[in-house]
């Protein structure tokens, strides 16, 4: 009678033989796509690095333009400029000697006598004294007089570059002894994955030997070889090189394997994780065929599909469009005190623009460029003392312009052009089609629209001029929620509420505490 | 490099500890990657995403279970989000099957061919039978896995060993099998 034995159990046993290889571009595709990630992560960090960095610097240029038209810091740089000159006149011509007060102030403060540091003034213009030096020495290093003049000294400067290329760290190969290849230790790395397909595609005489180094294929697995037949006559030897000691575990393990199996342990209790917390199990699954080398790895472009993956940053865009309101939380009024016990309300306005927002899991930024326009409206009578600080008028009398009207609205009007910077928080993130986020982050608003208007039933509206105590730029403190409704893979609908809260609206008047209530209601495209 | 050492390259993303770790296990997992999958091609594609999410992973790996234990699932995982949409299951109620038993002399074919018996097999069946049978997952764990019933994975068990006994007996599927592969 025939021996029968149950049919998975003898596939098992047949199939455990089996010995394949995949094709050899296999770790290039992978790389590639690794490289792609490594790219995306970067991407992810730089559009809000990015984005700071243009925030900053606007910050920084307003603040600039701002002193230029303060009349005292035009003094103060004037004299800047002025000792920086005398300054450099007096490295020019050491012998000569300058007898004016000026100057002798000058060369105390270069000479960075402390005794002159009375004043932060003194202490701004030394610094930039040394700074116009500094640039100075540099210019007449590494340029050219053309032109000299009593006044001036014209210098064609010559640009350097010096350029850095960063070697890339997985060719090693070279370093190890048992190589049995003949390159030369100075041979051609790598410089990216690219090239490196590229030279290798090509297949020509000069760049094989090349590439046996960047993927290790060969020399690896010469080096293998060589250190498994060595295992067997001189141990001592094998853990020379880090590569050494894997090949020595590997076969450990095998050997270890091999007993187990006598043992009758099964390769599911090898998958279950080990009840011992520090040690990591050796390779079960490592093939037992070890003697046999592994075919060289030639790297053949192909065209994998490209994975997505959780972990992948999410690029999107989106368009809003939504309501806004505005108003004061101290309750006080935006245009000046003798408004403050005047009853407002708040005229619904617009919000609108774009925003980009990359998400990384579940947190995220978003930044993007967008309008807002706020009102706010004081209901006057014509008892209503009206004290006309803070305003500047095209018409002189309000009251000539409400003329009978019981209920006049003071409306002002402010608009900004807004660049939000916000981080944001999935909240809930699934495979269902709703979701909810919150964010929190801050803008810079730059005015756009400053204008005073009355409106009444029988007076539609009436400009009367605009107020003066607006700064030109603006910051805000913004903080909201983010629900949305996924339409399919690529697009979705928003529903994002916002307040914000505006921190430097109004020059020298810190009495109103503005804010707004916006809704960002629209649709984002999923990249 | 120790094993120790080159996971803790590839938690700092280091290429070269992930190719010393694709070197290390590229091979055995290919083995796997190919008796879950239909073909070689799409084996290597498993195999192309699990490393992916090694890679990508590797940080969350708990070092205290075993490593190979840990890709392996993640292969398995892999494989199985391949197939698993295109599933047809079919259940039997009855919870007696028998078992399937063919003679040794019987099984004398090529490494190859009878791999590719089983990457012929609807993807259900291959799944089922591979978990079960080459990599010994229980029944509930299967049921778990795929989403489906411990009885509807015992009968799409049953159904694949009829399947692979009844080629394997027929002559006339191994002479196709050498006449496609020009053997």
């Amino acid at each position: 009678m025939e021996n029968k034995k149950e049919i998975g159990k003898i596939f098992k046993d047949k199939l455990e033989l089996l010995d394949k290889s995949p094709s050899n571009n296999l770790w290039a595709s992978i790389e590639s796509d690794l490289n792609k990630k490594r790219k995306r992560r970067l991407l992810f960090w730089l559009i809000p690095s990015l984005l700071l960095i243009g925030l900053a610097s606007s910050v920084f240029v307003l603040e600039l333009k701002q002193n230029q038209n303060n009349p005292l810091g035009f003094e103060k740089d004037k004299t800047i400029i002025n000792q920086s000159k005398t300054t450099h006149d007096q490295k020019q011509s050491l012998a000569t000697k300058n007898n004016t007060a000026q100057d002798s102030v000058n060369k105390t403060s270069s000479e960075n006598k402390p005794s002159i540091k009375k004043t932060i003034q003194n202490s701004s213009e030394t610094k930039t004294t040394i700074k116009k030096s500094k640039t100075e020495k540099l210019i007449k290093q590494s340029s050219k007089l053309v032109t000299s003049t009593d006044e001036y000294e014209e210098y064609e400067v010559v640009k350097k570059y010096k350029v850095i290329i960063r070697k890339n760290k997985t060719v090693t190969t070279s370093k190890k002894p048992n190589s049995i290849s003949e390159k030369p230790e100075s041979s051609p790395k790598k410089s990216n994955g690219i090239a490196k397909k590229a030279s290798i595609i090509s297949k020509k005489p000069r760049s094989k030997t090349t590439l046996k180094n960047p993927k290790n294929s060969i020399s690896k697995n010469n080096i293998s070889k060589n250190n498994i037949s060595k295992s067997k006559n001189k141990k001592s030897t094998i853990q020379k090189t880090p590569h050494d000691s894997i090949v020595y575990k590997q076969n450990q393990s095998i050997k270890t394997e091999d007993s187990e199996k006598s043992n009758t342990k099964t390769s599911k209790e090898n998958l279950q994780d080990s009840d011992n917390p520090k040690t990591i199990k050796q390779d079960s699954i490592i093939p037992k065929q070890e003697k046999k080398t592994t075919p060289k790895r030639e790297y053949i472009e192909r065209e994998y599909p490209e994975q997505k993956n959780e972990d992948d940053p999410e690029f999107s865009v989106s368009v809003f469009y939504g309501p806004a309101i505005f108003g004061s939380l101290s309750g006080k009024s935006t245009i000046n005190e003798s408004l403050d016990n005047v009853s407002k309300s708040h005229p619904i306005t617009s919000h609108y623009g774009v925003y980009f927002k990359t998400m990384y899991g579940k947190y995220g930024f978003k930044a993007g460029f967008s309008k807002i326009n706020l009102k706010i409206s004081n209901h006057l009578n014509n008892q209503s003392p009206i004290n006309y600080e803070n305003m500047v008028l095209t018409n002189n009398d309000i009251y000539k312009v409400m003329g009978n009207d019981a209920d006049i609205r003071l409306v002002q009007k402010i608009s900004y052009y807004e660049i939000p910077l916000e981080f944001n928080y999935a909240i809930k993130k699934d495979e269902t089609p709703y979701g909810m986020e919150a964010f929190s982050g801050f803008s810079v608003l730059f005015s756009d629209a400053n204008q005073l208007y009355l409106s009444s039933n029988n007076l539609k509206t009436e400009g009367i001029g605009s107020t003066k105590n607006l700064n030109k730029m603006n910051l805000s403190l913004n903080l909201g929620m983010g629900f949305y409704y996924k339409l399919n893979e690529k697009f979705q609908f928003d529903f994002n509420p916002i307040f914000k809260y505006y921190l430097s609206t109004f020059k020298d008047y810190s009495a109103p505490k503005p804010y707004s209530l916006s809704i960002q209601s629209g649709v984002t495209y999923k990249f | 490099m120790n094993l120790d050492q080159i996971i803790k390259g590839c938690i700092k993303q280091n290429r070269k500890s992930q190719e010393e770790l694709y070197n290390l296990y590229y091979k055995s997992l290919f083995v796997i990657s190919l008796k879950y999958c239909q073909n070689d091609s799409e084996a290597e594609d498993n195999l192309h995403d699990a490393f992916i999410e090694i890679f990508t992973n590797i940080k969350n790996f708990k070092s205290t279970g075993s490593f190979e234990g840990w890709m392996k699932r993640i292969l398995i995982n892999k494989a199985i989000s391949r197939y698993k949409k295109s599933f047809f299951l079919t259940s039997i109620k009855d919870d007696n099957i028998p078992e399937i038993m063919i003679a040794d002399t019987e099984m004398n074919y090529p490494i190859d061919y009878l791999l590719s018996l089983i990457q012929e097999l609807p993807h259900q069946y291959r799944l089922i039978f591979n978990l079960y049978e080459l990599d010994e997952y229980s029944h509930k764990e299967i049921a778990e896995m795929l989403s489906i019933s411990e009885s509807t994975s015992k009968s799409n068990l049953h159904r694949a060993k009829s399947i692979l006994k009844e080629k394997i007996t027929s002559k006339r599927s191994f002479h196709n099998y050498q006449a496609s592969h020009g053997k």
